[in-house]
């Protein structure tokens, strides 16, 4: 009798285990299966959890796989925003894997990709490795574009000789950080004094003219004609009160850069500084969602006189309480008064883009491009780094030009700025409500529940 | 279904007619009401140290920069509130004895056990539900997103229901309510941590470590990222110590 007790128990028990480790082995398969089928849902307002459109139209069309060396610490400020940033990448595409690397365990592989230091992401594909300059989804996407790509590189010239704005300078006004940025997508950036040549180099990819003073010798400015209309690519930005012969030369591509100063009653810190939400259709801008700011701008825009053989079209365009003042001297004289008379109202454009047509005698020819905009200190360094939606306007400029259209500078998140500035009133609100009031309604509540039911039972 | 329901209503009596549960309200409300005045202090003072720059204050957000933070605080403290909530579910039946009288017909095991978890994990959410007074308290001044608050408050809902179920499971061990709350504390802590043990980074181990963490699914929800993966780790981990709880009242059954 008691043997067939523990028989029965020993079967029970048996059977109860057998039990737990099938339904244990469900749950695991469903949970398996739900991973490798994962979907998710990004609640926030700038979907900041979110790869771009761009990043997931590069990973589906990958066509060998990608190993992405993460050399970060747990204990680095960054490596909990890298990890989600890569789990993205890799739930994006299954040609997207990637692990972490402690330097100090595998110092071979760290020296295999020269890698020195923490906090480092090296992409490979193919035995061909790129690091990537910073942890954010826009490097990373320009890095894996580079990589599948190979090794192509653009040159940009940047011209020197009439003012122009110094690629090479990191101070306020200089154009260092545009350089860097170019340089980091590999575009290969050298100055250019046209007055020492005879033409525009032939492995010019793209001409850049930034903030001339003063203006181009008449050789210099059919150099730059002739090069253009030849099928190069102008990238141009002129500053209010200068550069006029460069304004006469866009004429040429359908652009009217006129001389005048853009006044904005809504402007970022006064009415010198236009802000710009209006983008018409172009590839330059697809998707951007973002403002730019200008500090003293003109308007450029496409030419009422369309020249044959060149459409442009306008870029940017402010708000509608904007209107243009062409009197300089009323500006030097800080004299500036909206007058019905002589101003109007209405949404101007500060930057436009052109591209030749080829005719019909010669389809094949070159199709020039060129991109002007009405503001220098735009692409100088304290607006680059201030503005995060510059950066990857201007970059689209380049990349447009130089037909890189691989090369996505992805948009900026949205910032949803939220700062608290409370007053001592609302604290105490803050304060007395969540711990005083509401757990004393809370223990009230109780005490007299409890209370009535003890008196009548 | 009418037995489930009858289960319900009788362990929620049981709850909101205790001064245990009203007692641990208040104390719950009031530490989180004072974290949630601590960080309201030190978020005000950020805004009005930066609001100079710009640049810097465009990235000072309510959600990830004040919300987030504040609920993986109101998580640590439900890591100790919710056995103290589940500890009497089960081991307060079966030291008064009337477990054996609840488990007979026409009441089955699944319906004591679905029933004493749907009366635990209402209570408890319940209480978690007047915390929706801090974000409202937010809206006063601000314009927080609405989309991830409900994203916290369904991360929440996931933790709490996972550690009800825990909790469920370890009345359902003893009849001793302290060695209750003491498992499930335990347990708690060991899916709260069990990330953080990999030796190594990567592998198989690695991630089979860090998907079983509560941290690993409960973070991106209160980011703002509803994930398929996390709602099916809370559903099944809940099922899984339920099912855990019915094999031990089974085992109690035929162990005499």
């Amino acid at each position: 009798m008691a043997g067939n007790l523990l028989k029965q128990r020993r079967i029970n028990a048996l059977s109860e285990a057998f039990a737990i480790l099938v339904i244990t082995a469900i749950l695991i398969v469903v949970n398996l299966i739900v991973v490798r089928h994962d979907f998710q849902k990004d609640l926030t307002s700038n979907k900041r959890f979110t790869l771009a459109d761009q990043t997931h139209q590069l990973l589906k069309n990958l066509n060998e796989p990608i190993m992405g060396y993460s050399f970060f610490r747990e204990t680095d400020e960054d490596y909990a925003t890298v990890k989600d940033l890569l789990k993205q990448y890799r739930t994006a595409s299954r040609k997207f894997e990637f692990r972490f690397v402690d330097l100090d365990r595998e110092p071979m592989l760290a020296k295999k990709y020269d890698v020195t230091s923490y906090q480092t992401i090296v992409l490979e594909q193919n035995n061909r490795f790129r690091k990537v300059v910073e942890p954010t989804e826009h490097a990373l996407t320009n890095t894996l574009v580079r990589l599948t790509r190979g090794d192509v590189q653009k040159n940009i010239y940047f011209t020197r000789g009439n003012g122009e704005l110094d690629p090479d300078s990191v101070e306020n006004n200089g154009l260092g950080f545009l350089k860097m940025s170019l340089n980091d997508v590999n575009y290969n950036t050298q100055s250019l004094n046209l007055l020492t040549v005879k033409k525009v180099p032939d492995d010019c990819d793209v001409l850049a003219v930034v903030g001339p003073l003063t203006d181009p010798t008449t050789e210099v400015k059919e150099m730059i004609l002739q090069y253009v209309n030849d099928g190069g690519r102008l990238f141009i930005a002129l500053e209010p009160g200068s550069g006029n012969s460069f304004r006469e030369l866009l004429e040429n591509f359908s652009i009217n850069a006129s001389n005048n100063i853009v006044i904005d009653p809504n402007g970022f810190k006064n009415i010198f500084q236009p802000i710009v939400e209006i983008f018409p259709p172009h590839v330059i801008t697809d998707n951007f969602d973002f403002g730019l700011v200008f500090r003293v701008a003109s308007t450029i825009s496409t030419s009422s006189r369309q020249i044959p053989g060149w459409i442009s079209s306008n870029l940017c365009m402010t708000g509608s309480e904007t209107w243009i003042e062409t009197n300089l001297d009323a500006i030097e004289k800080k004299e500036i008064v909206f007058d019905p008379e002589l101003h109007q109202k209405s949404s101007v454009a500060i930057a436009a883009a052109a591209q030749s047509i080829p005719s019909s005698d010669e389809p094949d020819a070159e199709i020039g491009r060129v991109v002007a905009i009405g503001d220098a200190d735009f692409t100088g360094n304290i607006f680059f780094q201030t503005f995060a939606a510059h950066e990857p306007f201007i970059m689209n400029v380049f990349h447009w030009l130089s037909d890189e259209k691989d090369l996505i500078a992805i948009p900026p998140k949205a910032h949803f700025s939220q700062p608290l500035l409370l007053q001592d009133t609302q604290l105490l609100v803050g304060f007395v409500v969540p711990i005083v009031i509401i757990p004393l309604i809370i223990a009230l509540f109780g005490t007299v529940r409890i209370i009535v039911r003890r008196r009548k039972s | 279904m009418k037995a489930y329901w009858s289960i319900v209503r009788r362990d929620l009596k049981g709850y909101f007619l205790s001064p245990v549960v009203y007692a641990m309200a208040t104390v719950f409300l009031l530490l989180t009401g004072l974290l949630f005045f601590s960080n309201l202090i030190v978020y005000t003072e950020i805004s009005f140290s930066i609001s100079e720059n710009p640049y810097i204050s465009q990235s000072l957000n309510l959600t990830s920069d004040f919300l987030q933070p504040l609920i993986a605080q109101f998580a640590v403290i439900l890591l100790f509130f919710i056995p103290a909530i589940t500890m009497r579910t089960f081991s307060e039946e079966k030291r008064s004895g009337t477990l054996e009288l609840l488990l007979t017909y026409p009441v089955t095991n699944h319906q004591a056990i679905l029933g004493k978890f749907t009366a635990s994990l209402l209570t408890m959410g319940s209480i978690l539900l007047l915390t929706i007074i801090y974000p409202a308290i937010l809206f006063l001044w601000s314009s927080p997103e609405l989309a991830p608050i409900l994203s916290i408050y369904l991360g929440l809902l996931g933790m709490i229901s996972l550690f009800t179920a825990i909790g469920v499971f370890a009345s359902s061990m003893t009849e001793n309510q302290i060695i209750a709350v003491l498992i499930a504390f335990g347990l708690n802590l060991v899916f709260w941590m069990i990330g953080w043990t990999s030796p190594v980074n990567n592998g198989l181990l690695h991630d089979t470590l860090q998907y079983l963490s509560i941290i690993d699914h409960f973070e991106p929800m209160i980011k703002g990222i509803i994930k398929l993966s996390d709602i099916t780790y809370f559903i099944t981990t809940t099922i899984f110590f339920l099912f855990l709880t019915g094999q031990v009242l089974n085992s109690s059954k035929w162990r005499g």
